[in-house]
């Protein structure tokens, strides 16, 4: 096992952005880039330059800078000042910084690295010492590589008298208290309660409902696989020996993924959703399908397998370490399709530093998530019989369903039609594949006939696909809707469009786009959709509950934003942070201030009738101050 | 699939490097500014000259336009005006305007051109960072260049140093 750590690692490292090995922070290849001569990135100016301020003693406050390497602060920039009257700050020494010849200015003082100045407060006579001051601090900085960033100022709240550190402002509960909670802050509560066996309990509850969703159907078919795929027979033992690992390399990756993009604050599950990594998913599930055929046999090279063969003798890792890899991938796979509890599980991590408690948090949830599939393994070493022709047909069936998960992994990013196409493909193939074309015998068993029947029937429901692809349809379970009138449902389309209120989206993009684009809803209600191609939900969302007529109609007054982050380029990225959100899905709503009512916010899927519920206290009419209730 | 553990393992690892490798050879390639920008139609602005006269972005439409967001405290930035200097005076008669956009206060600025003469617009009053920000420049960094062919479409954009040679084969390109 030991010969795996170093590459499972480095995998860890690839998929997590912004983990410590990419060096630079926030690109992970910058690292790479560095190596190869390319461009030089450069770090966010709030990841160049760590700033926290704290309460030395009830007389003293310190301000600590960490500056990254390869950067600095100018020392003669450093400005300090406390708000309000009663106090001030007495005299300020600031640690010598080191020289550094400008050819302009002649010397300046630069700071690296980590330095701390104390700032000591002096209160007005007569006045009390308050409880907390609000610290404002300038500074302003470059980077070595050759980029200054612009001036920054930074006002943080600090508690006098205990000594704590600097915490975020609590947020303020908007429109009279309505008992709601956005989903992710939901989460986010129940991590909040402490770190505690309760705690981690209701954590795997989540990810045993979790288990229910569809979003853990992709890994029954690759844990079978792997079972099917077996040299020797699985019994029960090693089914649930299997499957053991795979759940928890799965949930270890959870943990350490989640450890990690706490850490750093990064959006993970944009990048697994990232066209490429969908691809290659895609072109390994292929693979797969087509060795379950007997196409070929995925072999290494001879050298390798004499060593592997020798290595497994002594402890039979080969299989299990192989196991523990699918393990991670589909940690991977998985991970956008549980993006809200995952990303209250991120952002309570990101809030408190507390890695541990976080990741202890998102391994229970996976093993929640992987109960059913170790209920999979064991039995699957039951179902399984030693050899023989019924073994084929379940590597059959699983290679059907392994080119089904590569379409539905394509499906992000290809176009309806051609998703559709490839279903139709992968439903003719299966439809072969119960003998709907071969002639059947005089003597054929009963079972035979009704494998023809049924592939016969895939096999119209296949060219039903192909057709509603040719059509221009996307929908699998409607492949040919608006085939008998497409006139007329043209029509309806083209008039529920001319209804005023319908869902017209103005893009903005980025933080300014956002801020210029509140401030030109003045005075409306503001819902901001926050959309991406590859995201399903987003679609889904689309489809099913924005194109409902009574939510147009209730959004009718609204003015309405979409925030198309498909790219996840620098400016997206910024906006997510700015938003603190991980991803799409995400509906926010603001104000007629501008200001977002954040208790309101959604992540996730939502179906129009308890959507329209939602915006009811959500939105316009009924938000004035104290007013709960339309 | 004789050895199912040790193919899923090679699989994997394949496909892993494959992406990396993808991935690293697309940022690498495309790694001569935030190409997401380029393309796009300029976004107009207004801001004052040293004269405290308004200028605009648009009445330079027509020409190619560099446009150099920089300011007197950063270094990289100092060092590359004498380069956009010489490329001022080399295609002035190609139509070729620089615009120098300062994000400084104008005396600094004053003091600066007395020592290091600029023979093209220099504007001041982007201490916000509020224009470089629409063009792409979402931390407001500097220096930040962004290159603006005769339709108005934003044709380069630069962080950091913009080398004389890689310049100008950026201008002879829309010329």
């Amino acid at each position: 096992m030991k010969t795996l750590v170093a590459p499972l690692l480095l995998l860890l490292s690839a998929f997590a952005p912004g983990a410590p090995a990419a060096g630079a922070g926030d690109d992970p290849f910058a690292a790479l880039k560095g190596l190869v001569g390319g461009r030089k990135e450069f770090l966010q100016p709030d990841r160049a330059f760590l700033f926290a301020a704290e309460a030395k003693d009830a007389r003293t406050l310190t301000a600590r800078w960490q500056v990254a390497e390869g950067y600095y602060l100018y020392r003669d920039k450093l400005t300090f000042k406390i708000e309000g009257q009663d106090v001030t700050l007495g005299a300020i020494s600031v640690p010598p910084g080191e020289m550094k010849d400008d050819e302009y200015f002649g010397k300046v003082e630069i700071m690296h690295e980590g330095f701390a100045v104390d700032l000591p407060l002096v209160v007005r006579a007569g006045a009390t010492a308050p409880a907390e001051v609000a610290l404002t601090v300038g500074y302003q900085g470059c980077a070595e590589g050759g980029i200054c960033y612009p001036p920054i100022t930074k006002t943080v709240p600090v508690a006098l008298n205990s000594g704590n550190q600097v915490t975020p402002p609590p947020p303020t509960s908007e429109g009279g208290g309505i008992p709601i909670v956005s989903e992710t802050d939901r989460y986010t509560g129940l991590l909040s309660g402490g770190f505690s066996g309760g705690m981690l309990a209701a954590f795997f509850g989540v990810g045993l409902l979790l288990a229910l969703t569809p979003c853990v159907f992709p890994m029954v078919p690759i844990l079978s696989g792997i079972l099917v795929g077996q040299k020797h027979t699985v019994t029960a033992a090693r089914g649930l020996l299997l499957s053991s690992v795979y759940v928890v390399a799965m949930a270890m990756t959870y943990a350490a993924a989640g450890v990690l993009a706490g850490l750093f604050g990064q959006n993970l599950q944009a990048w697994f959703q990232q066209p490429a990594v969908l691809v290659g998913f895609a072109l390994v599930f292929v693979a797969l399908a087509l060795s379950m055929f007997g196409l070929y046999d995925l072999q290494l090279p001879a050298s390798w397998q004499s060593r592997l063969a020798h290595l497994s003798q002594r402890q039979r890792v080969g299989s299990l370490s192989g196991v523990a890899v699918m393990g991670v991938l589909s940690a991977v796979i998985v991970g956008p399709c549980v993006a809200p509890p995952l990303a209250g599980a991120l952002v309570y991590i990101g809030q408190s530093g507390d890695a541990l408690l976080g990741g202890a948090a998102l391994f229970a949830m996976a093993m929640g998530m992987g109960m059913p599939l170790l209920v999979v393994g064991a039995s699957a070493g039951h179902l399984l019989p030693r050899a023989g022709a019924w073994m084929e047909a379940v590597k059959r069936f699983f290679g059907v369903l392994m080119l089904a998960v590569a379409v539905w992994f394509l499906s992000r990013i290809l176009p309806g039609p051609v998703t559709l196409a490839l279903y139709a493909l992968v439903t003719v193939v299966a439809a072969t594949l119960l003998g709907a074309f071969h002639r059947l015998a005089d003597s054929s068993s009963g079972l035979r006939r009704f494998g023809k029947g049924l592939g016969w029937a895939a096999c119209l429901y296949g060219a039903a696909l192909l057709l509603g692809a040719l059509r221009g349809n996307g929908d699998p379970l409607q492949p040919l809707a608006q085939f008998g009138a497409p006139r007329e449902a043209t029509l309806a389309v083209a008039a529920t469009s001319s209804v005023p209120g319908e869902l017209a989206f103005r893009p903005v993009r980025g933080n300014e786009g956002l801020r210029t684009a509140l401030q030109a809803a003045s005075g409306k209600p503001v819902l901001l959709d926050v959309y991406a191609d590859w995201c399903v939900e987003c679609k889904k969302l689309d489809k099913v509950t924005f194109t409902d007529p009574e939510v147009r109609t209730a959004l009718r007054d609204a003015v309405l934003l979409r925030a198309d982050v498909t790219a996840n380029d620098e400016v997206d990225q910024a906006l997510l942070r700015e938003l603190g959100l991980f991803g799409p899905p995400a509906i926010l709503f603001f104000d007629a201030n501008g200001r977002e009512r954040r208790p309101y916010r959604l992540q996730g899927f939502v179906g129009p009738e308890p959507f329209i519920k939602y915006l009811a206290t959500a939105i316009g009419r009924c938000s004035a101050p104290g007013q709960a209730y339309c | 699939m004789q050895r199912p553990g040790s193919s899923l393992l090679l699989v994997a690892a394949a496909i892993v490097a494959a992406t990396v490798g993808f991935y690293a050879q697309r940022h690498i390639a495309g790694g001569r500014g935030d190409d997401g920008f380029t393309g796009r139609t300029r976004v107009d602005f207004t801001l004052p000259d040293l004269e405290q006269r308004p200028r605009s972005l648009s009445e330079f439409d027509g020409r190619v336009v560099v446009v150099n967001f920089w300011a007197t405290w950063c270094p990289p930035c100092r060092e590359e005006i004498p380069d956009f200097v010489k490329l001022q005076a080399k295609y002035a008669a190609s139509n070729v305007q620089f615009i120098g956009v300062a994000m400084d206060r104008v005396d600094a600025v004053r003091e600066f051109l007395k020592r290091t003469p600029i023979n093209y617009l220099v504007l001041v009053g982007d201490e916000t960072g509020t224009i470089t920000r629409q063009y792409g420049n979402e931390m407001a960094v500097l220096p930040y260049t962004v290159v603006i062919d005769r339709s108005g479409r934003i044709a380069a954009v630069r962080r950091g140093l913009f080398r004389h040679d890689d310049l100008d084969e950026t201008l002879r390109a829309l010329l």
